[in-house]
């Protein structure tokens, strides 16, 4: 070995020794004073993590557990050895994370969700019964938190068809998520292409849910609100497919049960057969000649009844409710035309634009 | 000497105060840029302008956004590309894990050739990241100098369609910087609410915007209502065109010159690229002196489309194809690349594209135009 050689792995192994040494005393360092993370929130979110460590800050970086390739983004403040670490998106509830020294581990921290931050829980599934027409058009799903924006709800549904042992994928996927604006109710539906008598989808893979037959709907817990929290449990509804529902919604043939004046006493109607839950709440409002009665529409006996309850006492007098002929049965029928016809061909629809049933509180 | 000396040194620090000056001043495109939080929402489309600009569509503000990057170092070709894994990278860039991101779109900086990504959060929080090398960086939404012009009329906050579907976040569809303009797909408030609209850069109060109708031979009928999903400015016989797709998947071509400011302009079909399936990305290139241009779906390969059958296809089909997903018009050819997610030219000889691939991986890679 020449002596230029010699020198050159001599330098080494010193710079090799000085890391050791400095290794052990980080190690001994540790061993006697665990490192203590401060995790601080911000409305609910864990925004930044805290503590103390000697060494140069150059060298520290933020892991998930199990995934040293990928630090995660971030702001690092730094006075001597206290620091702050700010991450560009805030930790996520029950994930674990790793704060590495020169690509060692030194400390783990798990994010507990604070006490504001409840599991989401499914509040309703629309139709609400447990036996539905062959020709159902659409299912809503409400949820008691706004969910999350990404993903697929097919990643969270299943469907199985108990009576013939398997899963099935009844509904439509569309493009996007059919979400209303808060995020907080989904609707499915059911393939119109495959509900509509001779439509090519009709013809090649029949209807989306078969008659006499038996099926359970599975939601997962997995699925998440916007805030990253899983469901409190999952969710399964069980239902019972029935015959083709072929009759147009008639308001004709609505009871009303008209209460009593001076009393907040609920306006009963009864539509003898449960419609769209959703439609029959903005479908359907009272008058009074030509202002809007102010009150409070809930669906009852599982969306065949309504109820309204008046804001101030009833008075004398004539009322009306009014109906938006949109509104729909469970198959999509409405007050005009049923869902499955040909509307070119004009049989069996009418014209209505608004359709009102009077009463009279005495 | 001394007389000598002197006036040098006088140059120098002259040059150095002038030099100096070059770095800092913005130019005449970031003159009116202002440095803050642009308060963006949600980032639905991308794409750069030049210097490094970089153009975000938000719809949920309706305002199309134009960051300063500053990341304006020439690079003539960029290294190949390949990571594996890219979902589980950018969440674990991001502290979290694949099922809370979402990729909304990618664009490359045509100077640095470095890639960018804007990433939805479970709470459809938008973040932006780029990616050099294998690293990848954030790019700050809230600490950066930029400009803003919200769309006129822009579909409002609740409008859905028949389907009951939330219609805003088709505001902004696709945007595209072209000869000094912003070129926005989308939809509007008005009754013919499929629009485009054109932008001068750097902005000022005016924008121009026009109603498209187009004949959808799937559904067998004309249609005002669906916007462009995507689009490309082409050139035929030295006369431009916008050559916009649509779901379902009409191929549709518009003269440039007559999109002026409050028309309605009906486009000629060229193609009927198939029901079933809804286009997300459009890029051109040339190989072996031969244009081409391909197109990623969301249910179909990647189909590459060459500009001389465009530019020769004179007819325009008007007449209804009736067989589930059969396509007419003008040919394509089928790439091996189905679930491609996204997809920007990388630099003259290479595309990149995100592809979820058949083992569920989702893969970042560069791919020589040669075998496009």
């Amino acid at each position: 070995m020449d002596v230029k050689k010699h020198n050159r792995v001599k330098k080494r192994i010193k710079v090799f020794l000085v890391f050791f040494y400095a290794g052990i005393l980080l190690g001994c360092q540790e061993a006697e004073k665990p490192i203590s993370v401060a995790v601080n929130f911000q409305d609910g979110k864990a925004v930044s993590v805290a503590f103390f460590h000697r060494g140069d800050s150059d060298s520290l970086n933020f892991f998930l557990v199990g995934n040293s390739d990928t630090p995660i983004l971030g702001e690092l403040k730094s006075d001597k050895s206290s620091h702050l670490f700010t991450p560009v998106v805030p930790f996520s509830s029950y994930q674990e994370y790793q704060i590495a020294y020169k690509g060692e581990a030194i400390a783990k921290f798990k994010v507990e969700p604070v006490e504001t931050n409840i599991a989401p829980e499914i509040l309703t599934i629309y139709p609400s019964r447990d036996t539905l027409p062959v020709n159902l058009l659409k299912m809503y799903f409400i949820f008691s938190q706004p969910m999350q924006h990404v993903g697929s709800p097919s990643d969270f549904i299943t469907v199985f068809d108990e009576t013939e042992n398997k899963e099935v994928s009844p509904f439509l996927e569309l493009e996007a998520e059919l979400w209303n604006n808060d995020h907080q109710r989904l609707t499915l539906w059911l393939d119109p292409g495959r509900i509509k008598t001779d439509l090519i989808p009709n013809t090649e893979k029949g209807l989306p849910l078969k008659e006499n037959h038996n099926y359970e709907l599975v939601i997962n817990k997995d699925w998440k609100s916007s805030q990253g929290t899983s469901l409190l449990q999952s969710h399964s509804k069980h239902f019972y497919v029935a015959a083709r529902d072929v009759q147009k919604p008639n308001a004709e043939n609505w009871m009303i049960t008209v209460p009593q004046k001076n009393t907040v006493s609920p306006l009963k109607i009864d539509f003898q057969e449960p419609l769209d839950a959703i439609l029959a709440q903005e479908s359907i409002a009272i008058y009074k000649g030509d202002t809007i009665v102010e009150g409070v529409l809930s669906l009852t006996e599982k969306e065949k009844m309504m109820e309204f309850r008046p804001e101030t006492a009833w008075a004398n007098g004539e009322y009306n409710i009014f109906i938006n002929p949109i509104l729909e049965d469970l198959a999509g029928n409405n007050l005009n035309h049923l869902f499955d016809t040909d509307l070119k061909k004009e049989n069996n629809t009418s014209n209505i634009t608004e359709q009102r049933i009077g009463f009279v509180i005495k | 000497m001394k007389k000598v000396i002197f006036p040098t040194i006088l140059m120098v620090f002259a040059f150095i105060a002038i030099s100096a000056n070059l770095k800092t001043a913005p130019s005449d495109l970031t003159a009116g840029f202002t440095y803050g939080n642009p308060e963006i929402k949600s980032i639905n489309s991308l794409s750069f302008g030049p210097e490094g600009i970089l153009f975000i569509g938000d719809s949920k503000n309706a305002a199309i956004y134009a960051l300063d990057t500053q990341d304006k170092t020439n690079k003539s070709s960029s290294e190949e590309v390949r990571i594996e894994g890219f979902d589980e990278k950018i969440a674990a860039s991001l502290g979290t894990t694949p099922d809370n991101v979402e990729i909304s779109d990618m664009a490359v900086n045509p100077i640095s050739k470095t890639v960018y990504f804007s990433i939805h959060l479970t709470d459809g929080t938008p973040v932006l990241l780029k990616l050099t090398g294998e690293k990848l960086e954030n790019v700050s939404l809230k600490e950066v100098s930029h400009s803003k012009i919200s769309l006129e009329n822009p579909i409002g906050e609740n409008v859905k369609d028949k389907w009951d579907r939330p219609q805003r976040v088709w505001a902004i569809s696709d945007l595209k910087y072209h000869n000094g303009k912003v070129l926005v797909s989308g939809l509007s408030n008005k009754e013919f609410a499929s629009t485009f609209r054109s932008i001068p850069f750097p902005f000022n109060e005016s924008q121009s915007s026009t109603s498209l109708e187009v004949w959808h031979a799937a559904h067998g009928q004309y249609e005002t209502h669906a916007p462009i999903k995507t689009f490309d400015v082409i050139s035929i016989d030295n006369k431009e065109y916008l050559m916009a797709s649509y779901t379902c998947t009409p191929l549709v071509l518009f003269p440039m010159e007559d999109l002026k400011d409050g028309t309605h302009n009906k486009g000629r079909t060229v193609a009927e690229l198939g029901s079933g399936n809804s286009p997300l990305d459009m890029i051109s290139y040339k190989k072996d002196g031969k244009k081409y241009f391909l197109m990623s779906n969301n249910n179909r390969p990647v189909m590459r489309i060459d500009y001389g059958d465009i530019a020769n296809f004179k007819d325009s089909i008007t007449e209804t194809v009736e067989e589930f997903a059969v396509a007419t018009g003008v040919a394509y050819d089928n790439l091996p690349f189905p679930y491609v997610l996204q997809m920007d030219l990388l630099d003259e000889n290479q595309v990149l594209y995100v592809q979820r691939t058949s083992n569920g991986d989702l893969l970042l890679r560069s791919r020589s135009t040669k075998w496009m």
